[in-house]
């Protein structure tokens, strides 16, 4: 058997080696992502201002609707803003949200800050304020986090599996950690 | 043979393509996770941050809407302090790109 030319080049190629080194770098990056890729800081006179990502869209039970929230704190203030996003087929004109673990049931009420169509899906965009304990308290719950959104004549309930909700809530704790010692 | 052909073909591709790409300070092949500041007013004081995002899947398909008025929407921001933007790139597969508003 007489290799043909091009496949003679692919042999001597290292091959191997570029994907077991282009693996390992990925996968190290991924393994040591830092603490500090979840959230922002802002230093200012009056205190300092954290804002945690958005981490994980919530499905709603029963329905094809997700919801994503973020969450802002400056330290001068006991309480945390709550933004949140819900994307469903039709435009959600919210009342109330309830944040709900087995410990911690907190009712808020809730801000428009718009609701707009991006293709076929609606955007509705709220937002709440929450004292920074019960954000703790919530967050120290090992129980997934339950979120209840309450419209006219309807309750929305988004829920979350208890794997990613381990994981956002040791990030969340550890960020909380973080605003504790320099406060 | 096959799959080190396809292999060493998605990589030669890769490589020689601009891969996903979003523009960054820094530049990372395999991973980029970097932040840059992007623009500065004169208005005092934040309360609100606000993030606007933007994504690239193998350089093939570019989504999102990453403009400092989307951002600064999604917090209610009216009065901007400053902008900074933030790249995440994993081996030119997926990039994302966003944008965070501090303001009022």
């Amino acid at each position: 058997m007489v290799n043909s030319p091009s496949t003679s080049k692919i042999k001597g190629l290292p091959f191997k080696s570029i994907l077991l080194l282009m693996l390992f770098m990925l996968s190290y990056s991924l393994y040591a992502k830092k603490i500090q890729s979840y959230y922002t800081t802002l230093v200012q006179e009056d205190g300092t201002l954290y804002h945690i990502y958005s981490l994980y869209e919530y499905p709603a039970h029963n329905k094809k609707a997700v919801l994503n929230f973020d969450l802002t704190y400056k330290t001068s203030q006991d309480s945390v803003t709550i933004n949140y996003s819900i994307v469903d087929k039709a435009p959600i004109l919210a009342k109330s949200i309830s944040l709900e673990t087995s410990k911690e049931k907190i009712e808020l009420l809730t801000n428009r800050l718009f609701i707009e169509k991006k293709k076929s899906r609606w955007i509705s965009r709220y937002t709440s304020i929450v004292g920074k304990n019960q954000i703790v308290n919530i967050i120290n719950d090992s129980e997934p986090l339950n979120i209840i959104v309450e419209q006219e004549n309807q309750k929305l309930k988004f829920e979350i599996n208890g794997k990613k909700w381990s994981k956002q809530r040791k990030i969340t704790q550890q960020i909380f950690s973080i605003i504790s010692l320099n406060e | 043979m096959k799959f080190k052909t396809l292999f060493l073909s998605l990589f030669i591709v890769t490589l020689l393509s601009s891969c996903a790409a979003v523009k960054s300070p820094v530049t990372g092949f395999v991973y980029t996770d970097a932040k840059a500041p992007f623009a500065v007013t004169s208005n005092s004081g934040s309360s609100k941050v606000g993030t606007a995002t933007a994504t690239s899947i193998l350089g093939w398909i570019g989504m999102g809407d990453a403009s400092i008025q989307a951002a600064a929407k999604s917090a209610g921001i009216t009065k901007i302090h400053h902008v900074d933007e933030q790249v995440k790139n994993y081996l030119g597969f997926y990039a994302k790109y966003t944008v965070v508003v501090y303001g009022e």
